[in-house]
């Protein structure tokens, strides 16, 4: 009589109760968990692959690098509110400064096409709204950014423009290609902008749209364009985070201050 | 006697067969049949057919092996989970391989936790200055032969360096960075008052993990000019086109180098570009000192140099 207190039986039961001198290997094979029953098919991780995928098990890890399970630098609510971007935070705050490279391209035939610089500073906020039950790749935020550029192209000697202001107001949508720690992310802002458009002296609406590549919150390299009435900026650069970037441009300032540079002309 | 027996066979034949059973759960050691047949649990003949004492309205696995032996054979029990080794294994594979036999357990921590690069640390953001003499040049009229700017002068920079790393090294479960190499980006001052923006990449290979541990550090980017003195003779923004910069630098720890590099400054001059819009091709070379404003002196040596240079030098 077997009760469900008594040992457990062996899977399979001999045909022949012959029994044998010694227990073999093959016993144990014999006496080895069955194959589980089928069940309902299993559905696959829902994230896997080269995008998307978080922190590999490792049995190694830098000393004082950060750990799997610690939360975002610089967060408060274990990620709920971050001041420095990251893979797992459900809101951050957007403050960069930027430097980029590029062309003003003139339309029509008033003049030609010429190397475009600017400094940008942006700030905005960025959620995750799909990241509630779980992490989720999306992130949407809305962002205003001040440019000033290089000033119009001209043909006189006068500098009629000396320099390009532009108010931006962007949407930002981010994909977290990366749950790890500083993860990277691509983002794309489309915009509305505000500018002069050529040597005019107005303001004028047009759009704006950049691409970027983002390390965590820190910043990464951008391609934006700003395009107004026969006149587009196309611009590529670096921008970092301000906790990064304020102190240099504090102490470029305080250089340039220590040295008179503010004093006036020449 | 015997009517009871067929009586009894005739149920158990007509009632289907008693589960297969099994394991109730994954690390109970399973039970050996016994070497010699154990008495049969009821005296009920035929002896093949095994007998339930009592019949129950659903039908109860039947134990139909034999007896248990008296000594069952001791199984190991399965593992949990990784790692599937033991320490003498990992011993053996130290010796093997030619690996320290004890790897540390223990590691120092940065000075500055990781604000400034250290081997131990992996991804790292730094700020770093530059402070250092420059020999610049410039073009001069393109009417004269060979008439070239040239005067002594200083470079101050200011980067911003993502030190992603790209190569490790493991030692026991430590793992260090012996590469780095990342995105970078900043600004560049030197005398009256010329500032460009710089883009690009540095990267940065340990020569040990020690903390003031000897490393080769390389950068290069593309330079403009975003700030200066335009032709109203103001302070502002000016045009320049894209040049491009690099260096090599001799560091300790991420605290500072030694550096020498130089920057060209592409010329603007297509011939559908206005005279007024022209720019001469320009650089400089520099060798100085560029270190992490964390610890302090870099950044104050950097905002010094730059103050001195800025009243005291002026372009040709």
């Amino acid at each position: 009589m077997v009760t469900p207190d008594s040992e457990p039986a062996p899977t399979e039961v001999a045909p022949t109760p012959a029994p044998t001198p010694a227990p073999a290997p093959s016993a144990v094979v014999v006496l080895a968990p069955p194959p589980a029953a089928p069940g309902p098919a299993r559905t696959p991780p829902p994230e896997h692959g080269p995008f998307f995928a978080g922190e590999p098990a490792s049995e190694t890890a830098f000393p004082n690098g950060p750990r799997t399970t610690d939360k975002p630098r610089l967060s408060i609510g274990g990620g709920a509110f971050c001041f420095v971007d990251d893979a797992f935070c459900k809101s951050s705050l957007i403050l960069t400064a930027d430097v980029g490279i590029g062309v003003n391209i003139v339309g029509g035939t008033r003049s030609p096409d010429l190397p475009y610089a600017h400094f940008n500073f942006r700030g905005g906020v960025v959620f995750k709204p799909l990241m509630r039950d779980g992490w989720h790749p999306w992130g949407i935020g809305l962002v205003g950014s001040w440019s000033r550029g290089t000033g119009a192209p001209s043909k006189e000697t006068a500098v009629v423009s000396p320099h390009t202001d532009t108010w931006r107001v962007s949407v930002v949508n981010q994909m977290w290609l990366s749950k790890k720690r500083n993860g990277f992310h691509l983002d794309l802002d489309l915009g509305l902008i505000r500018s002069t458009v050529l040597d005019g002296r107005g303001q004028f609406f047009g759009t704006n749209a950049s691409l970027s590549a983002n390390w965590g919150g820190w910043g990464g390299i951008f391609m934006s364009g700003d395009f107004l009435d026969h006149d587009t900026r196309v611009v590529f650069g670096f921008r970092g985070h301000g906790i990064a970037t304020a102190p240099a441009i504090g102490l470029i300032l305080l250089g340039l201050l220590a040295g008179g540079a503010f004093g006036g002309a020449q | 006697m015997s009517l009871l027996a067929m009586s009894l066979l005739l149920v158990l034949t007509q009632q289907p067969p008693p589960p297969v059973q099994r394991p109730t759960a994954s690390g109970t050691s399973p039970v050996a049949p016994a070497p010699a047949p154990a008495p049969a649990p009821t005296n009920v003949e035929p002896a093949p057919i095994t007998t339930p004492v009592d019949v129950a309205p659903t039908p109860v696995p039947q134990d139909m092996s034999p007896a248990p032996a008296p000594a069952p054979v001791p199984v190991p029990a399965p593992e949990v989970g990784p790692p599937f080794y033991r320490p003498e294994d990992m011993q053996a594979l130290r010796q093997r391989h030619g690996l320290d036999p004890k790897p540390p357990t223990v590691e120092r921590k940065p000075v500055f936790r990781c604000w400034v690069a250290d081997p131990t640390c992996g991804f790292v953001i730094e700020l770093n200055a530059t402070s250092a003499y420059a020999f610049r040049a410039e073009q001069g009229s393109v009417n004269k032969v060979n008439d070239i700017k040239r005067w002594s002068s200083t470079r101050v920079q200011y980067d911003v360096w993502f030190s992603i790393p790209t190569m490790v090294e493991t030692r026991g479960k430590f793992r260090y960075t012996r590469l780095s190499l990342g995105p970078k980006g900043g600004v560049v001052a030197s005398d009256s008052k010329d500032i460009w923006g710089n883009v690009g990449i540095a990267g940065r290979y340990w020569f040990s993990r020690k903390r003031f541990a000897p490393n080769l550090e390389f950068t290069s980017s593309l330079v403009f000019k975003v700030v200066g003195i335009n032709r109203a003779g103001n302070f502002d923004s000016v045009r320049g086109p894209m040049g491009f910069s690099a260096d090599v630098a001799f560091g300790l720890g991420g605290f500072g180098s030694i550096v020498v590099g130089g920057q060209f400054d592409s010329p603007l001059a297509r011939e559908d570009v206005p005279d007024v819009e022209r720019v001469s091709a320009g650089g400089m070379f520099f060798l100085g000192f560029r270190g992490n404003i964390v610890w302090g002196a870099p950044a104050a040596l950097a905002v010094a140099t730059h103050a001195i240079t800025t009243r005291a030098v002026t372009a040709p």
